[in-house]
């Protein structure tokens, strides 16, 4: 019994020893690194990225080294350029207003984090054409179960059976397959318009669910189908040139717009295991992909989504010290990893 | 003053347009853990002026002595947290579908685990009889319970919790150990 004891502490004060040291040394001796905040420039037609290394102010750098002021991204700082009257009123090729370009600014995130963790299967409902206008707060939930898609009031936590059946006898002469696998939507009141939910069945087919005048709304996108999907983001945009974003099993992203059509384009996106940043103006969508190894930087028009140009950068060498670790900025989970 | 391991201000909860709670302000401070106290309780007689060495004089098996009374603290803590549990369960279960009030009880569900590991650890360190080996213990303990609040995300736990539910009830060797080296005489 003696030794037990021994052998357990031993044990536990060895992946203490490889937890916490390594932890501390890191922590005192790695310095953070800043990626440089780049987009692709409408005017230089070339990736430019804001360099503050010489503490001048607003700079940017191309790709061949040359510096530019902030007039290199019209677009992004469109309303600083305006209120100095440097905002061009002819950018390639055609007329543009300050609104115009305030309108069609994009911009969107994911992160690996929030997909590799476990959610909750329910998910507020929100009426996307509400009495007054002005979106409400939500009053309905939907829940995602093993045969059906229920509707729960939530003042009373009871199941709306008749509105329920309506919208589950919709799912399934639309084909839907229970139960649904992705769910992605944002059910907040701090948006311009309401889409719902972009959601796929069991076998990977894209659905939109969104509620109108009390009634869920199912349209089922069948150029979706057969890609396989892994990830779905809903976009929501001012402009409404969009409605989502697609991932394919082969890691493409794909544009899904308001008529239906799914467009697929150049860039390759892992969801999973890289985070994606999307920052679009009236021209060009710069699209950037990052791991903890580098970024990747894909140049997109803005009216047809074909691909301009590529960029990519690795970060520093990573020269944490290796240990033990129990959580991952990749993901929601603790359990033990070693990062060597 | 210590800061809190656990810490909540001004928390309003809206599930639709039914409110929850309003301006929820509470702090949990380090040690008010139910597993911790409950082994002091039931340690502190004991090893107060060496008594557990008359209970380890009674003519009964000494391990099964030290299993009973762990095992009663054990049991004690699973109806606490049972109760609690369930009362959670019960309450919740009114408010929002079945579906979420699982996600919320396996996010709990390594919270109780930390009690029990405080129950345990705690008692551990209450048998030891050197102070050496009860700094070891320590530093273990605090590693252990530190793991088990590490992240605030709902069901962190859940593929890793099997593992540490083995580890936990592995800990309870620790108690058998101490008194295996206090009946040899190691003791300051």
């Amino acid at each position: 019994m003696k030794n037990y004891g021994k052998i357990f502490l031993i044990a536990s004060c060895a992946a203490l020893f490889f937890w916490v040291v390594p932890w501390l040394y890191n922590l005192i001796t790695l310095k953070p690194y800043h990626a440089a905040f780049t987009l692709y420039s409408c005017t230089l037609h070339d990736f430019a990225s804001l360099d503050r290394s010489e503490g001048r102010g607003f700079q940017f750098v191309d790709t061949k080294g040359n510096i530019h002021g902030d007039e290199a991204q019209p677009m992004f700082y469109a309303s600083v350029l305006a209120s100095r009257g440097a905002l061009p009123d002819t950018l390639e090729g055609r007329r543009i207003s300050l609104e115009e370009i305030e309108r069609n600014a994009v911009f969107a995130s994911a992160d690996p984090k929030d997909i590799n963790r476990t959610l909750p299967p329910v998910h507020l409902l929100m009426e996307s054409v509400p009495e007054r206008l002005e979106l409400k707060d939500p009053e309905d939930a939907l829940v995602s179960r093993s045969h059906s898609i229920d509707i729960v009031k939530m003042a009373t936590n009871e199941v709306r059976e008749q509105k329920s059946a309506l919208f589950n006898d919709a799912l399934r002469k639309q084909g839907f397959v229970y139960p649904a696998r992705l769910f992605n939507g944002n059910p907040s009141n701090r948006k311009a318009y309401d889409e719902g939910y972009l959601v796929t069945d069991a076998q990977d087919k894209l659905y939109q669910l969104k509620q109108v005048n009390d009634t869920v709304t199912v349209r089922h996108f069948p150029e979706a189908d057969g890609l396989g999907l892994k990830f779905v983001m809903i976009t929501e945009f001012e402009n409404r040139a969009t409605l989502g974003y697609l991932v394919s099993a082969e890691n493409r992203l794909h544009i899904l717009l308001p008529d239906g059509h799914v467009v697929p384009t150049e860039v390759r996106f892992t969801p999973e295991k890289e985070s994606l940043m999307v920052v679009g103006d009236l021209f060009y969508y710069t699209v950037k992909t990052s791991t903890d190894k580098g970024e990747r930087f894909w140049a997109l028009r803005s009216d047809d989504f074909t691909l301009v140009d590529t960029l990519s950068r690795p970060y520093p060498r990573d020269r944490s010290f290796p240990g033990l670790r129990f959580t991952s900025s990749d993901d929601g989970w603790v359990k033990p990893r070693l990062s060597l | 003053m210590q800061e809190p391991v656990i810490s909540c201000e001004h928390l309003t909860h809206f599930y639709g347009k039914r409110k929850i709670y309003e301006d929820l302000n509470f702090t949990v401070e380090p040690g008010r853990i139910a597993g911790a106290l409950l082994a002091l309780s039931q340690w502190i007689p004991e090893i107060q002026r060496k008594r557990l060495k008359l209970t380890l004089h009674l003519p009964y098996s000494q391990t099964g002595m030290l299993a009973m009374i762990t095992v009663y603290g054990l049991v004690a803590l699973t109806v606490l947290f049972g109760l609690q549990a369930l009362a959670s369960a019960w309450a919740m279960g009114t408010w929002v579908p079945a579906e979420l009030v699982t996600h919320i009880l396996r996010t709990m569900a390594v919270w109780y685990l930390a009690g029990w590991a405080a129950y345990l650890f705690t008692s551990a360190l209450c048998l030891e009889p050197t102070w050496r080996m009860r700094v070891v213990l320590l530093l273990v303990a605090a590693g252990a319970l530190r793991l088990m609040f590490l992240s605030g995300v709902p069901e962190a736990y859940n593929g890793f919790f099997p593992w540490m539910f083995v580890y936990v009830l592995l800990s309870g060797g620790l108690l058998f150990s101490g008194v295996a080296r206090f009946k040899e005489g190691l003791q300051d």
